[in-house]
């Protein structure tokens, strides 16, 4: 098949809480079982519905197997209105009490908004999650992927702290990228001072009510690394062709 | 001691073998040996002594002795029939065995020396009695019209029923008879052999320079008898038979299609011919091998040649077949592994192979196309009896690939936010992944005169007794790979790993075409470096070259190569042949080809030489 590139991981730049990308994706612990409906919206508009259980066992009406933690691809879910009522009962997803539901993109330009309200006679209706206004048991997960200094910013506590991402270097790139946590309270965001490998994601959590915009102030961009490559293949060789040249002779020996 | 220390060809012909030769082609083309006039060539049952005919001769019609004109009596126009008979002959190398020589020949038979005997008939058609003819010896019909005793040519002239010969005119010349009155003498003589003529040219010629016919007296008569045998064995027959022993010798023994070998007399024997042990001995020289193979290119998935060889639109089924003769050879060649080195490198490098195919190796679907051929090599003759080729240098004219691949999806990032610090994970994000799906891209990249290659195996060579069908019968000596194939990879040019390395980058950039020089730095920088973006991700390991290797062994491009090397060398090589009968003596029309049946060829190896002995046929 023909590559498809995903554009959209390197030409999204600034990250928005608000509207959920493939670089950002936002968490909620659960923290009461129950029967949620949830509500994907871009703009305005209703893109996609679904339905989330939490319990510590499943639902008749939702077979899926029950975990500490669920991931919900939006993308997947965005679906003409006519397809949402159906969608909704298709698309039932089960996570435990106490539990994470982690929102993201799998593909797709994104610009999402999430609310998960919880069904029921009592409660029905109540907002327990909206990925516009993140809370105390939420968490908010950002990769930043180009090199710069970029802005930190809470839209609602008005809070900054400076963001470093490193210009990609061979070597330099943790295999296994470790989160870097960042507290939001009322007081601002802590660190102040952040840098970050590209890849290593920043864990948001919150103290208080908060929306996380992440721009770009002054990228970062070099020659790239091909010629450093080139170059490092270079002195490679040289240094070998001073070893002597005694090759293993390959020896097949084959019956015709 | 090797027969071929001293040259790179030794050919001996026994004289055992070479008296039968010599009684086949008197059953063959007995008007070689038999002479007289048209009266006597037409009332065969008046011989001297009766000839051994081939039925095949019989059945061409071919004349048993060649019309010579009548002899005629001096002072008359007269003329007499007549015949002469050459009714056996025998060859003998020294030391003689074959017969004993007269004691005026000096017996026994010298050191390179040999000797001939022929047993010589003649006779002469004299009228019953002695004196003028009278018209009642005449026919009747010559007699009423008068004797015309003119001489005349043969051409203008009818035979009568009792030989006189009738002039058209009305008159007669040759005396009539009922028979011949016979006589037979048994020729002796002993001589050499030497080599004639310019190299490509050459010719093994037997002479005698003694010779004596027992029992004739008086010695005047002798000597004059004796020079006529000695210019008659010197100018005719010994030439003919030197003919054909040089064609064993000298001529080309490729297929005609195969090119040409020009020999040449050694000159570091003492001898050469050498006349001992029963045998004429020739050792021959190597000159030029001009070999014009227009053998087509092996094609891999062809089905390949067919056992058997032949050709003329026949087919020949191949046997074995053993010797029942025994004690010495009629003929035994013997190559020498360096001539034989020089003629089957030559042969080999008639190979030329192409291949296209694909096939897949881990990930990567290949499509590759080959083209080869051979050259270099050392060939050992072997004491086992087979024949060791090394180091026959493949040499690749084209060894083009195209390795497509759907490389897995390419994601960063993700992984354990929130780790368990008892086990596991209690919070973690799915990975950002670059690509919407599995990516392909495809590297070309040409191999060819990039790898340096030798296959190295072993052969024997055999012998076969192919029973044509619409094609006359044959020998066959044919070489017959044993497996396995040896096939080495000697070196891989350092430019290879460079070469992939920058195609395997330029097909990445294509793959990120249209990306920020950021975005193509984070891309190579996570996965360190384009090594181990290929290790990684293809899972190519450091050594580049030997992978590419083991992608080629994998797809069965050197089986496919192996198989055609053994293909070209089993069937497609044409097999050395030697028609049986052999054709000893050309046709002459009227006169039908002389054929010599070989009984048998056999071959043998040891590290000198390599060794073909055969029979002639009774």
């Amino acid at each position: 098949m023909k590559a498809i590139i995903n554009p959209f991981v390197f030409s999204q730049v600034n990250l928005d809480s608000a509207s959920l990308t493939m670089l950002t994706s936002a968490v909620h612990k659960t923290s009461e079982s129950g029967i949620y409906d949830g509500t994907i919206q871009r703009g305005s508009d209703i893109v996609g519905r679904f339905r989330l259980a939490v319990s510590d066992s499943s639902p008749e009406k939702c077979a899926v197997e029950s975990k500490n933690q669920v991931n919900i691809d939006l993308k997947s879910l965005d679906l003409p209105v006519p397809d949402h009522i159906e969608s909704q009962s298709k698309n039932c997803f089960q996570v435990r009490t106490g539990g994470y539901v982690v929102f993201h993109l799998s593909s797709g330009a994104g610009g999402y908004a999430v609310e998960l309200r919880k069904t029921g006679t009592e409660s029905s209706g109540k907002i327990v999650f909206n990925s516009r206004k993140l809370h105390e048991n939420d968490h908010f997960v950002a990769t930043p992927l180009r090199p710069g200094t970029y802005w930190v910013i809470n839209v609602e506590t008005k809070a900054k702290a400076e963001l470093v991402v490193a210009y990609p270097e061979i070597g330099k790139i943790p295999k296994q990228p470790q989160a870097i946590k960042v507290e939001c309270s009322q007081n601002g965001i802590t660190p102040e001072k952040i840098k970050i490998n590209p890849t290593e994601s920043l864990l948001f959590s919150f103290k208080a009510p908060s929306r996380i915009k992440i721009e770009l102030v002054k990228p970062e961009d070099r020659p790239q690394v091909e010629a450093q490559i080139k170059e490092d293949e270079q002195s490679k060789k040289q240094s070998n062709s001073s070893a002597p040249n005694q090759k293993p002779i390959r020896h097949l020996c084959i019956n015709v | 001691m090797a027969l071929t220390n001293n040259s790179d060809f030794y050919v001996a012909i026994q004289d055992a073998g070479i008296n039968r030769l010599v009684r086949h082609v008197m059953r063959k083309r007995p008007s070689l040996f038999n002479y007289g006039t048209s009266w006597v060539a037409s009332n065969t049952q008046l011989l001297c002594q009766s000839v051994d005919v081939a039925p095949e001769v019989l059945q061409a019609g071919n004349p048993l002795v060649t019309v010579l004109d009548p002899l005629p009596i001096i002072g008359t126009s007269l003329a007499l029939n007549y015949l002469v008979q050459l009714t056996k002959g025998e060859l003998d190398f020294h030391p003689g065995n074959v017969f004993t020589l007269p004691g005026e020949l000096n017996p026994p038979l010298g050191k390179q020396h040999l000797g001939v005997h022929f047993q010589v008939c003649a006779g002469l058609g004299c009228p019953p009695a002695i004196g003028l003819p009278t018209p009642s010896r005449f026919l009747g019909r010559v007699a009423a019209s008068g004797a015309n005793l003119a001489r005349i040519s043969t051409n203008d002239i009818s035979v009568s029923k009792n030989g006189g010969i009738i002039n058209p005119d009305g008159g007669a010349v040759v005396l009539p008879t009922r028979e011949l009155d016979c006589f037979c003498l048994d020729l002796f003589a002993t001589g050499g052999a030497k080599i004639t003529g310019a190299v490509g040219n050459q010719l093994i010629q037997p002479f005698v320079d003694g010779i004596d016919i027992v029992d004739i007296k008086p010695d005047a008569i002798k000597n004059m008898i004796e020079c006529y045998a000695l210019l008659a064995l010197n100018q005719g027959i010994l030439p003919s038979i030197g003919q054909l022993i040089s064609k064993f010798a000298f001529s080309n023994p490729l297929p005609p299609n195969l090119g040409s070998i020009i020999f040449s007399a050694s000159t570091t024997v003492p001898n050469n011919p050498a006349i001992e042990d029963d045998q004429l001995k020739a050792f021959i020289n190597l000159d030029t091998i001009v070999l014009n193979l227009n053998i087509p290119p092996t094609i891999c998935q062809s089905s390949g040649g067919g056992g058997g060889g032949g050709g003329g639109g026949g087919t020949v089924t191949r046997t074995t077949r053993g010797r029942t003769r025994t004690g010495t050879f009629d003929l035994t060649a013997a190559i020498s592994a360096k001539a034989f080195g020089k003629i089957f490198g030559a042969l080999v490098k008639g190979f030329h192979f192409s291949c296209a195919d694909h096939g897949s190796y881990g990930p990567f679907s290949v499509k590759y196309d080959v083209e080869a051929h051979l050259e270099g090599g050392s060939i050992q003759l072997r004491n086992n009896g087979t024949i060791k080729v090394s180091d026959l240098e493949v040499k690749w004219d084209n060894l083009s690939l195209n390795l497509c691949v759907d490389i897995p999806k390419q994601c960063v990032g993700g992984g354990c936010l929130i780790p368990n610090p008892l086990d596991g994970c209690i919070l973690s994000v799915p990975k950002i992944c670059v690509f919407s799906g599995n990516p392909d891209f495809c590297l070309p990249i040409n191999l060819g005169g990039l790898i340096t290659s030798e296959v190295t195996f072993t052969a024997s060579v055999r012998v076969f007794y192919g029973i044509g069908s619409g094609v006359t019968n044959r020998w066959q000596i044919v070489i017959v790979p044993e497996m396995p194939f040896d096939f080495q990879l000697i070196d891989i040019a350092d430019t290879v790993g460079n070469l992939f390395k920058n195609l395997f980058d330029a097909a990445i950039d294509g793959l990120l075409g249209g990306l920020l020089p950021w975005a193509k730095d984070l891309l190579k920088g996570v996965f360190d470096s384009i090594d181990d973006m290929i290790r990684n991700v293809l899972d190519i390991p450091d050594d580049i070259a030997g992978w590419l290797m083991d992608v080629l062994t994998s797809l069965g491009v050197f089986d496919v190569l192996l198989s055609g090397v053994y293909d070209f060398l089993a069937n497609n090589l044409p097999a050395l042949e030697i028609d049986d009968p052999f054709q000893a003596l050309d046709q002459s029309p009227p006169l039908i080809p002389v054929r010599v049946p070989i009984e048998f060829i056999g071959i043998k190896i040891n590290s000198n030489e390599m060794i073909i002995e055969g029979d002639v046929g009774n």
